[in-house]
């Protein structure tokens, strides 16, 4: 069965925070390879790989995974914000 | 550039091993039923030869051998299912060609020498290697 792409922000995450790749895929317990296949969107996690990075992040998994390209996190939260307050 | 170049030089190693192997094959089970000369013993052991150093530059050093022996406990989500894709393809290769040949052997009432035991033996340990060194990783 072809899968649908997934996109995601672990590359964009992982940058901001200042994470190697080798610390990521040690925390998630992958091969330091497989994070690389994520960040380019060349392969999808299964849903446990995909909540544990949600849980390593502190960010929900709609917030890191979409099955549409991703807008950038800046117009997400204000999005967010915006629905929190209206 | 440099990964095309990587991918060719991989299918050359493919080729020189198989076509070895198949070289060797060949000669063993006609020194076995027929003849046994020089010139094709030095041809079996320049085959050898060829298929341990083209063995060593496409799937010792390049590490394709270690991932597909790489044991199952140790291996993520990703490899897992690479490995599990691999495997079936071999496992469809090497079932057609060793039955294939075992009838072949029947239908000519022919007995398969211990170098072509030995040459299925190392096939099968090398196919899903060669299934990557084929194709890349980017088909999984």
């Amino acid at each position: 069965m072809q899968s649908r792409k997934l996109f995601n922000r672990i590359s964009l995450l992982r940058i901001e925070r200042n994470v190697s790749r080798k610390e990521l895929a040690e925390a998630i317990g992958v091969n330091f390879q497989t994070v690389g296949y994520l960040e380019r969107e060349e392969y999808n996690p299964s849903l446990d790989l995909a909540l544990k990075i949600s849980e390593y992040f502190d960010l929900p998994v709609d917030l890191i995974f979409s099955i549409k390209p991703l807008k950038p996190l800046s117009d997400e939260l204000k999005e967010l914000k915006n629905k929190k307050g209206g | 550039m440099t990964q095309n170049k990587s991918n060719t030089n991989r299918k050359i190693g493919v080729v020189i091993n198989m076509t070895s192997l198949l070289v060797l094959m060949i000669i063993s089970e006609y020194t076995f039923k027929y003849d046994r000369n020089t010139v094709l013993l030095i041809i079996g052991l320049a085959a050898l030869v060829l298929i341990l150093i083209s063995f060593i530059f496409t799937y010792w050093k390049t590490r394709l051998w270690h991932f597909v022996h790489k044991p199952i406990r140790k291996l993520d989500e990703r490899e897992l299912q690479i490995t599990g894709n691999l495997l079936r393809i071999a496992y469809a290769i090497f079932t057609v060609i060793a039955l294939s040949i075992l009838l072949l052997s029947s239908l000519m009432e022919m007995q398969v020498s211990i170098v072509t035991v030995s040459a299925l033996i190392y096939f099968s340990h090398i196919l899903p290697a060669t299934v990557i060194a084929w194709k890349g990783w980017s088909w999984v």
